[in-house]
């Protein structure tokens, strides 16, 4: 009989696991190989058979060519504030609103938490016109204001759902020291669940500034002036009614997905770091 | 001396005082919106058109509303619904009925006859689509026919001629026929489209002597016999593989990567499209027009959208000003357009077409089909209200006939209530 | 006295943490949906005049073929890829919680694809999956297969369609159940294999009622996106062939934006969440069983 020691398992199961996440690894990777190779082929390339994975001559001035025909920079810049903005308010106004729901008791809790989760049912292009008519009645049409508004509204509701669950999970004895020592909610709120929260605040904050920085139909509706866009509304403008500009749109691509990449990665660290500060708990 | 002293400087006080007064109620700068769809490329193009115009227009202030295509009228109707309707905005024809019916455009009869706007420099085929109930309530934009495009080599390859200006049905399919054949992946056609009415359905069914709608455009006539017949043929030629499968047609460009890589001999193509096909390094090609029927020669769509200035517009003659600047014939647009060479010219000035034919690219004779086109061979489309959600309804259907799980009578038949459902909203 | 004052507090405390959330929400969200509901009764072609029509919108929808279609196709869809996307996302956060090589590249790779944004992974598949010029098709001709017409057949559209879905989004869950797992302390591994427990019992006895908080979550979500996928069948098939892929916010999108509908659009939309709610209230309801605080 194996012995199965406590860090790691049987050199059987390691390759299997190893082997099984790399294998999904590639698939996940796969396209995205697809993509890079297409932003740098020349337009004639793409269009040609048959199918090369390293392109004739690789073109690096797509990429240039990008910011050249399109003020990327810009738009770059743009979605960064807006995405950063939206996600420190959801992340302040969602974890209120789940130490609500999860540690404290009020008439028309169950209702209120059933209409906040009811919220994320209705697609947005449903709620599109009357959100246009609203931006339109507060002025804020051309704005980023517009832009961070009603993500923040639908985010919240997401974002309180999701602490919630994970503020149910941590045990109420942990506060009772804070209590004894005479604090009040917020206090407690503050000093005690949200440190020890850090895990599920980041995968919040990382979803949140995901949702912002990829949404296309605020953006679309909301926003006029070619200085205001942001990244996919910049993208999708080089996929044209007829002639797609496949090689430039993938360059497109990959430039709006490293700003988001580098934020993953560098919370990832943050992340682990909060799970080992918080020591282990009792 | 020191009453002198005063008197000037009071005068020239006074001088600039009126001035600054006079220039800035003059030169007070009105804002006008102005919304179209395009690609990074074509935005350009507006944005040059422009900036010529703030250059003599220097109190106009256009501000330009960019939008790609594929949501483009869902922005204009989701700021028409709030109440922010541009100024003046460029609406497709397919769209263009349903709005008017909504009454988004002002008519445009009076400033057209007080500035002296010469109609008839324009192609005549391009017209009823800025029109409605007789009024014009819009200039023409992008008229261009749809033509279609064919690959030199494979024709050549084949042995058979290339298509000529009055090429009928029968040559067409007798061609597609002796070009198409091959194995697997190596397989030729000689035909390819995606489906749409208007870039193949409705010239298919117009050289057979059918229509999709009667002369009133208030009847469904896609079941008459002739149609059918065609119909019926077109479904045929699909599953021998004379012509592709159109359902394998629908990713963007599918049949311009096939063309390029000599596996369709000929395609639908629009102006927009013949500027990929010419970015395609090595690919001969030349365009025509629609084949024939029996004495039915227009069966060729020519398309025109229109760019028309808002109802609600606030600014109405600045906006006149600029629309004027922008798609008066002859005018600068006009002339900008041309050496952008993205669309045919839309007015029957010669110089327009030096502009815009490139001689160094494929196709040569484009000036000469596409004014065969505009006189002889083309027809506009029968655009309708509803026009967009018959096709919805329509296209799906019609793939039971190219798969050849119908025939186009009970296809036609099954849907035809809820078309007629919907043309009587 | 006290114990009033006491729960008067708390009550007080509540709404005040609540605050900013109602505003955010209320606001921004449910007054919006409200609004929307109001349409559902009338007859609005966007531009132009409303005029009520009380239960008509609603009364069209048996009738509606597409709107069958559409409604058939979605529950295909979300009873297609809910389940693989949970699974696949629970195996491999149980994977990465071990101890492996490489760890935090790997979870950056699983992420990548939830990353790009709907539209961009559309158009890659859209790329892979083409039957003429696609990868996949290629390299199943290399190993002797025929090419298979992923997105223009009425057999193979959908299941393609799901394995996008899958494929972006399994990091996303993936992360959360990550977090949900780093978060059981190591001390109960190790009571557990003191007492000899295989990998196995484990699982299913310690770690999953341990995360279930976040199980529920994911499933939930899951379920709630599913029915409201829209991006991929639209850009990757527009709904064909025909109408074998088109979902129902697509159809609701449609009705509103391209046949001039807005209450028609507001109805289907309302129906839809109907469905939504209900079949989140019954997965709450079972939750009790198995989730545990």
């Amino acid at each position: 009989m194996q012995i199965k020691r406590l860090e790691g398992e049987t050199i059987g199961t390691q390759i299997a696991t190893h082997g099984a996440l790399i294998l999904g690894a590639l698939l996940m990777l796969g396209p995205f190989l697809v993509v890079i190779s297409t932003s740098l082929k020349s337009y004639s390339e793409v269009m040609l058979q048959p199918f090369t994975i390293i392109p004739q001559e690789v073109m690096w001035s797509n990429y240039l060519e990008v910011f050249k025909i399109s003020p990327f920079g810009l738009y770059i810049w743009n979605t960064i504030k807006t995405s950063f903005i939206c996600t420190i308010g959801v992340l302040v106004t969602s974890s209120m609103a789940a130490y609500a729901f999860a540690r404290l008791k009020f008439p028309g809790k169950d209702i209120l938490f059933v209409t906040y989760l009811a919220t994320m049912m209705v697609p947005g292009q449903v709620t599109l016109v009357p959100v246009f008519i609203l931006m339109r009645e507060l002025g804020l049409i051309d704005t980023h204001a517009a832009l961070i508004l009603p993500l923040w509204g639908s985010s919240t509701a997401f974002g309180t759902f999701l602490l919630r669950q994970f503020f149910l999970t941590i045990p109420n004895d942990l506060e009772e020291a804070a209590i004894i020592d005479g604090c009040g909610y917020l206090g407690r709120f503050v000093r005690i669940i949200l440190p020890l929260s850090k895990p599920a605040l980041t995968t919040l904050g990382i979803f949140t500034l995901l949702n912002v920085w990829n949404n296309y139909l605020y953006p679309l509706v909301f926003i006029n002036s070619s200085d205001k866009r942001t990244l996919t509304l910049g993208i999708t403008l080089f996929r044209g009614d007829i002639d797609v500009q496949w090689n430039l749109l993938m360059a497109g691509t990959i430039i709006s997905i490293l700003p988001m990449l580098g934020a993953f990665l560098i919370a990832q660290q943050y992340f682990v770091e909060g799970i080992t500060l918080t020591g282990i708990k009792g | 001396m020191k009453l002198r002293r005063f008197l000037g400087v009071f005068w020239v006080i006074s001088v600039v005082v009126l001035w600054l007064c006079f220039s800035g109620i003059a030169q007070e700068k009105v804002t006008i919106k102005y919304a179209f769809w395009g690609n990074p490329t074509a935005i350009g193009v507006e944005e040059d058109i422009l900036r010529e115009f703030h250059q003599e227009y220097p109190h106009i202030q256009v501000e330009p509303i960019a939008t790609p295509y594929d949501d483009y009228h869902t922005k204009i109707l989701t700021m028409i619904a709030g109440g922010l309707a541009p100024d003046v905005m460029r609406i497709d024809s397919y769209y263009f009925a349903d709005f008017m019916e909504a009454q988004v455009f002002m008519p445009l009869d009076d400033l057209i006859e007080r500035d002296e706007i010469d109609l008839s420099l324009y192609y005549e085929i391009g017209l009823p689509d800025s029109m409605y109930e007789g009024k014009m309530y819009g200039l023409p934009w992008g008229t261009a026919p749809l033509y279609l495009a064919y690959n030199v080599k494979m024709f050549q390859d084949a042995g058979v001629s290339l298509p000529k200006l009055g090429w009928t049905w029968d040559e067409f399919v007798e061609g597609a026929r002796t070009i198409s054949g091959g194995e697997g992946p190596e397989h030729r056609y000689g035909y390819g489209d995606p489906f749409s009415l208007t870039s193949s359905i409705l010239p298919f069914v117009w050289s057979a002597g059918g229509d999709i709608f009667d002369e009133n455009r208030t009847r469904f006539t896609l079941d008459e016999p002739e149609t059918l017949e065609r119909l019926n043929e077109v479904a045929k030629l699909i599953q021998e593989g004379v012509f592709a499968n159109p359902l394998e047609l629908r990713p963007q460009d599918a049949n311009i990567r096939l063309m390029a890589n000599n596996l369709i001999a000929v395609i639908g193509a629009s102006a927009m499209q013949i500027l990929t096909l010419q970015a395609i390094e090595g690919l001969d090609f030349g365009i025509i027009h629609q084949p024939i029927g029996d004495g039915i020669p227009n069966t060729t769509v020519v398309k025109s959208n229109t760019v028309g200035i808002s109802n609600t517009s606030q600014h109405v003659e600045e906006a006149w000003e600029f629309l004027k600047f922008l798609r008066a014939p002859g005018g600068p647009g006009d002339y900008l357009y041309a050496q952008a060479r993205r669309i045919p010219p839309t007015s029957k000035i010669p110089e327009l077409w030096d502009l815009y034919v490139d001689p160094t690219k494929p196709p040569k004779d484009i000036q000469e089909v596409t004014l065969a086109i505009s006189s002889t061979y083309g027809r506009e489309l029968p655009l309708r209200k509803g026009w967009l959600e018959i096709e919805g309804i329509l296209m799906p259907t019609l793939e039971k006939v190219w798969t050849e799980e119908l025939d186009a009578e009970e296809a036609l038949g099954q849907i035809k209530p809820s078309i007629e459902r919907i043309m009587q909203r | 006295m006290a114990l009033n004052n006491k729960k008067t507090k708390e009550v007080i405390s509540a709404y005040l943490f609540l605050l900013p959330s109602l505003i955010a929400v209320g606001v921004f969200v449910a007054y919006p949906i409200i609004s929307s509901l109001l349409l559902s009764f009338q007859d609005w072609s966007l531009i132009g005049t409303k005029s009520w029509v009380g239960l008509a919108n609603y009364g069209r929808l048996p009738e509606d073929l597409v709107f069958n279609d559409a409604l058939r196709n979605t529950a295909y869809f979300t009873f297609g890829s809910v389940p693989l996307k949970v699974i696949l996302a629970l195996f491999v956060a149980v994977l990465l919680n071990k101890k492996v090589l490489g760890r935090s590249v790997l979870r950056t790779i699983y992420f990548l694809p939830v990353v790009c944004s709907s539209v961009a992974a559309a158009l890659m598949w859209q790329w892979l999956y083409d039957t003429n010029f696609g990868f996949i098709n290629h390299l199943l001709q290399r190993i002797g297969f025929s090419p298979v017409p992923w997105l223009t057949s009425a057999k193979w559209a959908m299941p393609s369609i799901i394995i996008v879905s899958v494929w972006k989004d399994v990091g996303y869950y993936m992360v959360i159940l990550l977090a949900a797992l780093q978060d059981v302390p190591r001390e109960v591994y190790e009571a557990a294999r003191i007492d000899g427990a295989r990998s196995w019992t484990v699982l299913r006895y310690i770690t999953l009622p341990l995360i279930s908080p976040a199980l529920l979550f994911v499933t939930i979500m899951a379920v709630i996106g599913s029915f409201q996928v829209f991006d991929v069948t639209t850009v990757l098939t527009q709904g064909g062939p025909g109408t074998a892929t088109i979902s129902l916010v697509q159809y609701i999108y449609r009705c509103g934006f391209q046949f001039f509908q807005m209450g028609y659009a507001s109805a289907v939309a309302y129906v839809l969440f109907l469905i939504i709610l209900g079949f989140t209230l019954v997965q709450m309801y079972f939750s009790k069983r198995w989730v545990y605080y």
